[in-house]
């Protein structure tokens, strides 16, 4: 049973007791948010952010320093 | 209705371990994007306090040399949670990002001469390590 499952199953439960189960129902939803792999197709962009980064400043320095 | 509020508490408690606890996949891909953010970071300010003259042009190249080390080892870092959908079978390449910033640290950044710079970017660095150890943890 994945998270969305859950929060399913919790509407349900919580259409006869929602003083119960909000404050849960909350907790869930918060949790819930991005899967790994979002989270990683985040963390690959941001790496390829570093990467060109590293590249431009490297390339922008070599040059300077090497002999004409 | 007493019986009720019992049945539906355990149920609560039992859906809400297994929702903390069976998504290691999700939790993991979050510290790996909190490692590159921060890795972007730490590279960001030294950029910075290159262009500012804090940092000699010699040690620039080679501190970013690192990080473009950095990102390619972070990049398979990434490939190996998304193929185990968890940590666990990352701990090799966990190991090579360690060593980049432990070289960062130790090595690469003692050639920063103005203290504050190199302090600051030590910290960086530091907060780097801290997230790549949760990353090992959590892997555990």
């Amino acid at each position: 049973m994945n998270a969305s499952d859950m929060l399913k199953l919790l509407s349900l439960i919580a259409a006869a007791e929602p003083a119960i189960l909000g404050y849960i129902k909350s907790l869930l939803e918060s949790s819930q948010g991005m899967t790994g792999e979002q989270f990683l197709s985040e963390a690959d962009g941001i790496w390829a952010q570093v990467k060109s980064n590293a590249q431009g400043q490297v390339q922008t320095d070599v040059p300077a320093s090497a002999p004409q | 209705m007493k019986n009720f509020y019992y049945a539906v508490s355990v149920l609560m408690v039992s859906l809400l371990l297994m929702g903390f606890s069976c998504d290691k996949y999700a939790k993991a891909g979050q510290l790996a994007k909190d490692f590159a953010a921060t890795v972007l970071v730490a590279q960001q300010l030294e950029i910075q306090a290159y262009n500012s003259g804090y940092i000699q042009p010699a040690s620039h190249v080679m501190i970013q040399t690192k990080f473009l080390q950095l990102a390619d080892a972070g990049v398979r870092l990434d490939q190996a949670i998304n193929q185990a959908h968890n940590a666990q079978g990352a701990k090799a390449q966990m190991d090579v990002a360690a060593s980049l910033l432990r070289d960062l640290s130790d090595n690469q950044i003692t050639g920063i001469k103005d203290e504050k710079t190199r302090l600051a970017v030590q910290a960086a660095i530091v907060s780097c390590q801290t997230i790549l150890d949760n990353i090992a943890a959590f892997a555990q």
